[in-house]
């Protein structure tokens, strides 16, 4: 075991350093330390809280289950609680998720579980360990179309609609809709918006695939390279402060010794997104105080994003016009022969399809221009170290 | 013939299909057909989890047994009526 003590640093306040340390229970390399007593009541309820928000109520109730982090009956019961709330909600969807795969599958349309599900069955020592918020799934481009309209055709509805019709097969990251019962499903065509999204080569995704059962049913999984590179998207390129269970899935993957660096990189060279891995896995080890050096963590650490790298991924931790500053960027990455249907696409987007609002000609010509000189303003900045 | 009288003699496994979360001391548990989840505390959890294969109510009971270091006689009757429970909400089924 190595430490590497630069990656070690403490990233945050106490409170969110506990729910990191959390985040890594059952980690034998983490250097976090629990607590000797039961936190007092409003630290507490402050970490519960944010468990639940962060769908870390498993790990959680594994630590105290496991003797780490002491509490007081009361939280005891508190703790009992909140656990039996996540597994409800988490066994509804995964049921839901059967259901659904069975579904489009009747339809000839195929699927791949990403994320939750998937992650808890395969990557995880239990599927409790591992929460899940929404059902994800992983769509042919050829196949989204229809993917959407049986949603539509099933009592789910579209929050926010495609810009132009055939922008979700060609350009799109997918779709989210929402069931009557409320839960949400994400129709990926790839990993993310912008600039990375894009240069995935879709063929990668749906080269090999890792079949698991969930209740007697089978279900597919990403292989556990690709999975690997899912989790470093959601942690480097999502929430603008990246969440812990991401983050705790590169760990689970790069320790299990599941997955193949040489191939990761590979796929990530191929991919351009060398720097989005190294970030998030940079992050990972930092969060979770994870003292073991494997070879992915050492390249990670010594990795040097070039100037464009550092401006494409901060492009993503922008606030403000970040949807229309990372579509510009995207430009970029597309055949000129798709450049001027992307563009036109975001620019002037068919009536009725930003969620319902109705934009003038004035006002989509602004929004374009907004998103082209946000594009190139930021262009000239300096690269970030690191944003993820 | 009913449940009651059958229980002691078939053998008894858990329903397929149902979705589970299992902590040890406690499992969350929805059937396919049934939108309310079940909640099984340590002694439920501790049959359900032993019925991934078929048993009868004396092995089952026999297996708890060993387990808690108690008399297989002794918990026999509050073994039955827990797979009555377990069968009532619709987690096992007869082989």
């Amino acid at each position: 075991m190595t430490t590497a003590a630069a990656d070690l640093l403490p990233l945050a306040e106490p409170s969110a350093r506990l729910l990191e340390t959390v985040a890594s229970h059952g980690l034998l390399g983490s250097l976090h330390e629990w607590p000797k007593e039961p936190l007092a009541v409003p630290e507490f309820d402050v970490l519960l809280a944010e468990a639940r928000r962060q769908r870390l109520v498993g790990l959680l109730t594994r630590s105290a289950v496991d003797g780490r982090l002491p509490l007081t009956p009361e939280q005891e019961l508190a703790v009992d609680e909140a656990w039996t709330e996540a597994m409800r909600w988490n066994v509804h969807l995964e049921r839901a998720t059967v259901r659904m795969v069975d579904e489009l599958g009747a339809q000839g349309i195929e699927t791949r579980n990403l994320k939750g599900v998937a992650a808890a069955h395969l990557d995880y020592p239990d599927p409790s360990w591992r929460q899940s918020s929404d059902i994800d799934l992983l769509v042919r481009p050829d196949q989204i179309d229809a993917a959407a309209r049986h949603l539509a055709d099933h009592g789910f509805t579209r929050p926010v609609a495609e810009p132009r019709p055939g922008f979700d097969r060609r350009f799109g990251k997918g779709a989210t809709f929402v069931a009557e019962t409320g839960f949400e499903l994400d129709l990926h065509r790839t990993f993310a918006m912008g600039p990375f999204g894009l240069t995935i080569r879709i063929e990668d995704l749906w080269a090999d695939a890792q079949p698991f059962r969930v209740a007697g049913h089978q279900l597919t999984a990403l292989v556990p390279e690709l999975r690997l590179v899912h989790a470093c998207f959601h942690t480097a390129l999502g929430d603008r402060v990246p969440r812990l269970v991401p983050q705790r899935d590169i760990a689970q993957l790069v320790l299990s010794g599941q997955v193949d660096p040489l191939a990761v990189r590979d796929l990530a060279r191929r991919w351009g997104c060398e720097v989005v891995l190294a970030a998030a896995i940079r992050r990972s080890w930092r969060s979770l105080a994870i003292a073991d050096a494997t070879a992915l963590s050492e390249w990670a650490r010594k990795y040097q994003p070039s100037p464009e790298e550092g401006r494409a991924l901060a492009a993503y931790h922008k606030d403000g016009a970040k949807y229309a500053e990372l579509s510009w960027l995207a430009l970029k990455t597309l055949p000129l022969t798709e450049r001027l249907t992307f563009g036109w696409s975001l620019a002037f987007p068919s009536s009725g399809r930003l969620g319902g609002r109705e934009l003038t000609l004035q006002q989509r010509v602004q929004r374009a221009a907004r998103g082209w000189s946000g594009s190139k303003r930021r262009g000239s900045e300096p690269p970030a170290e690191e944003t993820a | 013939m009913s449940v009651e009288t059958s229980v002691g003699t078939e053998r008894w496994v858990r329903r397929a299909g149902v979705f589970h979360r299992d902590r040890g001391d406690r499992i969350v548990a929805l059937r396919p057909d049934d939108d309310n989840a079940v909640v099984l505390d340590a002694t439920a959890a501790a049959m359900w989890r032993r019925l991934n294969q078929g048993r009868t109510l004396g092995e089952l009971a026999a297996s708890l047994a060993e387990q808690f270091g108690v008399a297989a006689q002794d918990i026999e009757a509050d073994v039955e009526a827990g797979l009555l429970a377990l069968h009532e909400a619709g987690l096992v089924t007869r082989r």
